[in-house]
């Protein structure tokens, strides 16, 4: 029996100690890091408001989550994920720009060309029209240009000065 | 007592029903004394209903917990003032308050004399009475406020501890008067289709009411805003939540409304659109108080415990249907007068205004209902939160902000190029000089500040050479020194210059919401006693916050506060001390988190207390930069003050001029 250590275990064994000990060794992500990661995800209990803003303590346990994750050398995406792969899309702040998440972004910017559509057709139409007819004016009635009688009245009285 | 409550609800759903049998028919049958009748009966809604109020405010003041509701949202602890607000409360009592409300403003209309439009009236009573059967009819069946529990409970529940607020008291009567107000420019263009009238008669006699309906409106969202911002201790003032939107998006409606009635007054365009829009906001108004209501954007699910829900839907399709039927039967009688002569025209610029309106309403209104969308019909639900509304109505409101500025150049029917250009080198030249001086000179070099700050530049030139043109103009022709010539030029035209004015507030708003939008930051940190922890911005330089203690407090009864001490320095300097503090609703088991500020100019440093050790030797906090910050709600001041300017009754001149324009327009169509 060989008495000595075979160096290429030896050196994968060192290596793995090293992997091993590395999230522990890496800096504690910071509460802005966390939050970063908090403010794209939703608070699981209340409505509407984001992971980041929640007090309660459910929120501080998924902050928790988000810190854990981080400090094993998960990247942002990589939190996103673990969280989607658990509780489904819905966790996102932001719909997914793909599959049904996909129709929330379009339908404004379909909405949106459909009116300006709307619009070009509409301007099109009417100053293709029959030339403007003059407008009529009653005579003797004060006149529709958002001119009050008190100026109109002093402006008939400076015209006769000329 | 709770029995008369009730008794009176049941007697303003009869008189109701009685005043519409009443009003159409004498109108029909041209028997005066019937639609005499009719109003007598719908004054006897008002009363009733106000009866109905006074009894569940004296049960409310007397502790009458036996009275479900009342045990619902106040208890021993309650101060007079939460007893007397506790009536908006909660879902039954806010429905009876609504109904009140409402009924208040179809009182008023009734009072008035109504020489000109007198043959509308039986009809806006018919319609004003349909609604006000719904929400009294929900309050006598599933929702009522006076039902009594079979025991008497020695204490009662309370109030939301969110509710504790100033702002949150007056928030909802001030957002209710701004959605129950609309029944009036939407009874009155209803009746106008019923008696197929052709002319703008409906809409410049309600001109001054849909103003104040829009001024609540206004008021309601900017105070939702500000107690956010107070309150809620996330460090803004908006989180795009369901019942925010749902007070949001009948204003995207109303706001172009406003522009675009001023279009068919002026030019007989447009009628068709203008009818559409009234009944489109009502009928959102509507589903907004559905929306508050019934909690259903959290889920379907909740849609299906709640019973007023179905009922609901049920009315909204209802009124919606009822209302394009008639829109629709009376299409051609809402031909336009005259046609576009122009796309270099202000009737043109209006129109895209209208369209940016409405195209921020519908995603809103798409962002809003896209989780019970996709939830019901996909089987997936998906959340839409704040960043999609940012992004999706960012650039649209940007625009607004511009064609703010290009609207008053332009005259109606046409401008020749040469006239345009002549018009817009000062105001372009001022946007460019700010656009290119920004990045150089400030903080400000992101792409979409920058660009949004030119437009309101270039708006804003606009708009006081508006001012200018006008107060020297009237200097030159009267004489009057330039002060004098400003005050009589709003006083002559309030309605063009309260609107620049309501102009200015919007631009001033804008300042604030660049600043919150794009620089605000934020850091959280774990200090222990004594320690600092520093938060910057190029916008107000350093802070440096040192943690002096903890401290429990009591609160108002039922709370316990923890306050957090920080020392705040400013660029190495001691400039104050913030208190920042969690209340702590013992009852409900609820945290609330309060934040206190240290403002800096129109800037603002914003701290909550995160979290603390049980020991108090350390605590985590949160600290934000609200660059510009204060010209937000700045912004909104001036923008309310531009609307009473705009809403004020006119002298008695003035209004015998609007009158005899008015009459003219009348062409009646039978």
């Amino acid at each position: 029996m060989k008495k000595y250590v075979n160096p290429l275990i030896l050196l994968l064994s060192v290596v793995m100690v090293v992997l091993a000990a590395l999230p522990a060794l890496a800096q504690e992500p910071s509460m802005d890091e966390v939050n970063h990661v908090a403010r794209k995800l939703n608070c699981p209990t209340c409505q509407s408001l984001n992971l980041e803003d929640c007090r309660t303590q459910t929120c501080d346990q998924w902050r928790d989550q988000i810190k854990d994750l981080l400090a094993e050398g998960y990247s942002e995406q990589e939190v996103l994920d673990w969280f989607i792969a658990r509780f489904g899309v819905e966790v996102l702040q932001e719909p997914p720009r793909e599959g049904h998440g996909l129709l929330a972004w379009l339908l404004p910017i379909v909405g949106l060309l459909a009116g300006v559509g709307w619009l070009a057709f509409v301007l099109n139409r009417w100053s293709k029209a029959a030339p403007p007819e003059p407008v009529p004016i009653e005579s003797g009635a004060p006149t529709d240009f958002g001119v009050d009688d008190e100026t109109l009245r002093k402006i008939e009285e400076d015209l006769k000065g000329f | 007592m709770p029995a008369i409550g009730y008794t009176a609800q049941v007697l303003a759903l009869i008189l109701a029903l009685y005043a519409i049998v009443a009003a159409v028919m004498g109108a029909r049958k041209n028997r005066p004394d019937l639609i005499m009748s009719a109003k007598n009966a719908s004054l006897g809604v008002t009363i009733m209903l106000t009866v109905a109020v006074l009894v569940m405010e004296y049960l409310l003041l007397t502790k009458h917990y036996q009275t479900e509701y009342v045990a619902q949202v106040t208890n021993h602890d309650a101060t007079t003032f939460f007893r007397i607000a506790a009536l908006w409360g909660s879902q039954n009592g806010s429905l009876l308050f609504f109904a009140w409300l409402m009924s208040i403003f179809t009182g008023a209309v009734l009072l008035n004399k109504w020489g000109a439009v007198k043959t509308l009236i039986p009809y806006v009573m018919a319609v004003m009475n349909f609604i006000l059967i719904f929400f009294v009819g929900l309050v006598v069946t599933v929702a009522n406020p006076f039902a009594q529990l079979s025991f008497f409970p020695a204490d009662g529940n309370g109030l939301n501890p969110l509710l504790y607020h100033w702002g949150m008291v007056i928030h909802p009567p001030v957002l209710y008067i701004g959605f129950v107000a609309f029944i009036v420019p939407y009874a009155f263009a209803m009746a106008a289709l019923f008696t197929n009238q052709r002319g703008d008669l409906w809409m410049r006699t309600t001109r001054r009411w849909t103003l104040v309906a829009w001024l609540f409106l206004s008021m309601g969202l900017l105070l939702g805003g500000r107690w956010a911002y107070d309150v809620l201790g996330w460090g803004g003032y908006w989180g795009w939540d369901a019942v925010e939107n749902a007070a949001l998006i009948p204003w995207l409606v109303a706001t172009p409304f406003l522009h675009s009635v001023i279009i068919q007054e002026n030019r007989g365009m447009m009628k068709r659109w203008n009818v559409g829009l009234i009944i489109l906001t009502f009928a959102l108004v509507i589903e907004g108080t559905f929306l508050t209501r019934s909690g259903v954007i959290g889920s379907v699910h909740t849609f299906a415990q709640s019973a007023i829900g179905p009922l609901f839907l049920g009315f909204i399709g209802i009124m919606f249907i009822a209302s394009l039927a008639l829109f629709v039967t009376r299409w051609e009688i809402l031909e336009s007068d005259n046609e576009l002569d122009s796309v270099f025209s202000r009737e043109a610029i209006f129109l895209l205004n209208n369209l940016f309106f409405i195209g921020i309403a519908f995603t809103v209104w798409w962002g809003t209902h896209f989780p019970i969308i996709s939830e019901a019909l996909l089987g997936n639900k998906i959340v839409v939160g704040p960043p999609f509304f940012q992004k999706a109505t960012g650039p649209l409101f940007a625009g607004l902000v511009l064609l703010m500025g290009i609207a008053p150049l332009m005259p109606w029917r046409q401008i020749s190029s040469k006239k345009l250009l002549r018009q817009l080198t000062i105001p372009v030249a001022v946007g460019v000089v700010v656009a290119v001086v920004l990045p150089i000179f400030t903080q400000i070099k992101m792409k979409g500040a920058v660009m949004t700050f030119a437009f309101v530049a270039f708006t804003a030139t606009v708009t006081l050479m508006e001012y200018w043109r006008g107060v020297n103009a009237r200097h030159r022709a009267h004489g009057e020194n330039y002060l004098t010539a400003m005050f009589n030029l709003v006083k002559r035209n309030r309605r063009r210059y309260g609107g620049y004015f309501i102009h200015f507030g919007v631009l001033f708003a804008t300042i604030g919401i660049v600043g919150m939008e794009f620089y605000q930051v934020e850091t959280q940190q774990n200090v222990a006693l004594g320690e600092s922890f520093s938060i910057s911005s190029p916008f107000t330089g350093r802070y440096d916050l040192t943690f002096e203690g903890l401290k429990q407090v009591p609160g108002q009864p039922g709370v316990e506060n923890t306050v957090g001490t920080l020392q705040v320095s400013h660029n190495g300097r001691v400039v104050d001390t913030i208190e920042p503090y969690r209340e702590f609703f013992v009852r409900q088991q609820q945290p609330m988190t309060i934040p206190d500020v240290h403002r800096q100019g129109m800037s603002e440093l914003y701290v909550i207390v995160a979290g603390w050790e049980p020991d108090g030797q350390s605590a985590s906090f949160k600290a934000y930069i609200n660059p510009m910050v204060n010209w937000l709600w700045f912004g909104g001041i001036v923008f309310v003050l531009g609307t009473l300017v705009a809403a004020w009754p006119a002298t008695q001149t003035t209004r015998q001029t609007a009158t005899a324009k008015s009459r003219r327009n009348v062409v009646e169509v039978s």
